[in-house]
């Protein structure tokens, strides 16, 4: 009797055993289901990469969304058509942005995804009406960057601008992305800014925003229209980073050129290198080029008797890149100093070209008046209502210091 | 510890100083790992790091009132302390009443974390899914005991502390040290806003009442109390400052700034698109803080109602504090409403003020009636 009741007890528990055993496994195996994602899962087939969207104004006060996304069949893996646009575009309408967007799902097979977004771009029109409205959909949503460059299409649409190809990029806002930063860090003609960055400047108060612009230029119809293998009448216009957008509030106002543009760069601190040109002194016509190494900039912005007194003091060292004819720089060594100083007065040139164009815009985009309410909030307090005409009468004192480090790799020049 | 938190094995259980530490600053980081409260108190951003500074002493005080009283009555939570000073009737009112604010804190956390995922994460993931996960999650730790969660703390302690690392450095090619200026340019008021908000914050390092009964060394509480204190606000006036470099004046208008600010990183074209380390971060914190929170209503709530073996209430505060995150809080600015000292955090502050005055007047009739 108690065996019997033994082996009940033992074969009870080797069944509660394997029941166990059962029911771990199958919830080990149930965990496979999970692996696969979520509900908000998104298969890369479904996706259509944004590379980059363009807003203008389109029709009945809506907006005209241009969206640019990656055609992975031309780009990817060892079966890519080479041969194929790398990208392709839907454009769509909407009363806000948002509306725009999700509208082009009646004519695109992929949903936009916006995560590699690397550039916003503005056409001229809608700008000068005001960009603010259409900056809150790309801060708040999801899947778009903070960090993507926003631009303006300086005479023509931002759609048509966007599709603008490059030689040595198969994707045309790849290709605008290093176009940019390329320009930016080379030339330092230009200041883009990312949609964090123009959103800040929007809501500081003391600053004006300014973005680079950008336009087509024709590179001649004589040009062959080739791409690779591929012939294509697009071609023969190119994307060029030539102007700085200046705003007034949100409405763009105006264009600062190369020369302002560096102007501009040297007053806010962004010089990061470029080429001055300047004459070869005691060689009437020589030019020589001069390489911007560094910079540093000190700003200063007091009130005295009600005026605006701006110290810009700008403290820079370049390099001889390139001489025309050989002045003797290094005897008599007064050549070399005068070279300097024709450096030093042709960075305060620019800077006062930048000056007087934002005056002329009526634009402070410098940020005076946001150096202002740094330095002494008490008086920015009084004269922020008045700030335009604070601005445009401001005394503005350029003090350059310059220094030239070396001559590269030549002591002098040919003579010939 | 395996199995019931019966009273016996909740007097057994044992954690070291460091796992104190690492609980407290789990508990005080895990609100700025998703959203950062103190960030949209005002919209003169650049003076809220002077508020961290203003709040050190408070909470400081405060914690070390919740040490002193630990070590006055040894072997008893704060909860047992509460009903030992104020009396059955008034001191498990009282009690209810901290219980309730840690229950609210427990479901405001469920929903936060919810809606960062459906808000910027996976927007169709229905809200009440992430819920139950992180509810189940926190009733099964709970259900083991302290023990397993002090020991999670020290993992999570370290790879919260990696997240920050990495938080405060990466994105300083960002920062624009003229954010931080002017100072104090719409006076206090501000700074004494933000102040409150953060010291409300701090009232949850009450939960040390909870755990210092725990601990290895009865007067190795201090330590652990103020290292956290110290060490959580110079974590937290460095990420305030970080944060207000890098957005400036947009900061008050971020709802989830760390998540925001992972996303900005970008360090030669290479390290980028890092806010996935940010969801490891906010989902491993707010599992230990909701277990944690989870244990202690349940110990707590035993303790009030006499309950010998704790273990049973953890499942229905489980599905308590699902059912307040879907209606106490019915949409994001509910939540953040409960977080903002100008409504839900005056509400706490108020509590833990009035709970501090009566435990300080219980103390004060001990003493006349006793002699002690």
């Amino acid at each position: 009797m108690e065996e019997a009741n033994n082996r009940k007890v033992r074969s009870r528990r080797w069944i509660t055993r394997c029941l166990r055993r059962a029911v771990t496994c199958v919830l080990a195996l149930s965990m496979c289901f999970c692996l696969s994602g979520c509900w908000s899962r998104r298969e890369l087939n479904t996706l259509g990469f944004v590379t980059a969207v363009a807003l203008d104004q389109g029709e009945n006060e809506e907006v005209r969304v241009t969206v640019e996304m990656v055609k992975t069949i031309a780009v990817a893996g060892e079966q890519a058509r080479t041969w194929e646009k790398a990208y392709w575009v839907v454009e769509s309408a909407g009363r806000t942005i948002f509306e725009a967007v999700r509208n082009t799902l009646d004519r695109s097979t992929r949903r936009a995804y916006w995560a590699h977004s690397r550039v916003i771009m503005i056409g001229e029109d809608l700008a000068r009406q005001g960009i603010g409205p259409f900056l809150d959909f790309f801060l708040r949503d999801g899947e778009t960057r903070d960090n993507t460059f926003l631009l303006i299409a300086r005479g023509i649409p931002a759609g048509q601008l966007i599709q603008a190809e490059f030689d040595a990029d198969a994707i045309p806002a790849e290709g605008g992305y290093n176009l940019i930063t390329l320009a930016k860090q080379g030339l330092s003609r230009v200041s883009p800014r990312s949609l964090l960055r123009i959103a800040q400047m929007l809501e500081n108060p003391g600053i004006e925003p300014t973005t680079a612009g950008v336009s087509l230029y024709d590179r001649g119809s004589g040009l062959p229209t080739q791409m690779g293998s591929e012939i294509r009448e697009e071609a023969r216009f190119a994307p060029q980073v030539d102007s700085t957008a200046v705003f007034k509030g949100d409405k763009l106002v105006g264009w600062l050129d190369k020369v302002e543009g560096r102007g501009f760069a040297w007053v806010t601190g962004e010089i990061s290198s470029g080429i001055i040109v300047v004459d070869v002194p005691g060689v009437p016509g020589a030019k020589a080029s001069i390489e911007i190494l560094r910079a540093a900039r000190d700003l200063k912005v007091k009130m005295v008797d009600g005026e605006a007194q701006i110290y810009i003091k700008i403290k820079t060292t370049g390099a001889l890149g390139e001489s025309e004819v050989s002045p003797g720089l290094m005897d008599p060594h007064e050549n070399w100093d005068a070279l300097k100083s024709a450096f030093e007065q042709a960075v305060a040139g620019e800077i006062m070209a930048a000056v007087s164009k934002a005056k002329e815009l009526n634009s402070d985009i410098f940020g005076f008046g946001a150096a202002l309410r740094r330095s002494d909030h008490k008086t920015w307090t009084k004269v922020k209502d008045s700030w335009e005409s604070v601005f445009r009468n401001a005394v503005v004192r350029v003090e350059v210091e310059t220094s030239l480090e070396h001559s590269a790799r030549a002591l002098r020049s040919l003579r010939y | 510890m395996n199995g019931s938190v019966n009273r016996a094995e909740y007097e057994k259980v044992q954690i070291s100083p460091w796992q104190l530490f690492a609980l407290l600053m789990i508990t005080r980081l895990v609100p700025v790992v998703i959203g950062f409260p103190l960030a949209s108190v005002t919209t003169q951003e650049q003076d809220l790091w002077i508020s961290v500074l203003l709040s050190i002493p408070v909470s400081l005080a405060y914690s070390l009132l919740v040490v002193r009283l630990c070590e006055a009555f040894p072997g008893k939570s704060l909860i047992g302390i509460l009903l030992h000073l104020l009396g059955p009737v008034l001191g498990r009112f009282a009690g209810l009443l901290l219980l309730n604010s840690w229950i609210l804190i427990l479901a405001a956390m469920l929903r936060a974390v919810a809606e960062v995922n459906v808000a910027a994460v996976t927007p169709e993931t229905p809200v009440v899914v992430f819920l139950a996960l992180l509810a189940a999650a926190a009733v099964y730790a709970a259900r083991k005991g302290l023990e397993p969660i002090a020991r999670g703390s020290e993992i999570v302690l370290i790879i919260l502390s990696g997240f920050f690392l990495f938080l405060l450095v990466l994105p300083l090619n960002l920062a624009e040290p003229s954010n931080l200026l002017p100072l104090l340019e719409h006076g206090w008021e501000t700074v004494i806003l933000g102040t409150l908000n953060t010291v409300s914050f701090y009232t949850e390092f009450a939960i040390a009442g909870m755990l210092l009964p725990h601990l290895r060394h009865r007067k190795g509480g201090r330590k652990p109390v103020i290292g956290a204190v110290f060490a959580s606000s110079a974590l937290l006036l460095v990420f305030i400052v970080v944060l207000i470099m890098v957005f400036g004046s947009l900061l008050s208008s971020i709802a989830f700034p760390a998540f925001s600010l992972a996303r900005v990183v970008s360090v030669g074209e290479f390290i980028e698109r890092t806010e996935s380390l940010g969801m490891v971060a906010w989902v491993l914190t707010h599992s230990l803080k909701c277990s944690l929170f989870t244990w202690a209503c349940a110990v707590g709530l035993a303790e009030v109602f006499g309950i010998p073996d704790a273990k049973p209430l953890m499942a229905p505060l489980g599905f308590l504090s699902v059912a307040l995150a879907l209606t106490f809080f019915r949409d994001g600015f509910e939540l953040y409403r409960f977080f903002q000292v100008r409504t839900g955090g005056a509400l706490n502050l108020g509590l833990h003020l009035v709970l501090a005055f009566a435990v300080l007047g219980g103390l004060a009739w001990k003493k006349l009636t006793t002699g002690k």
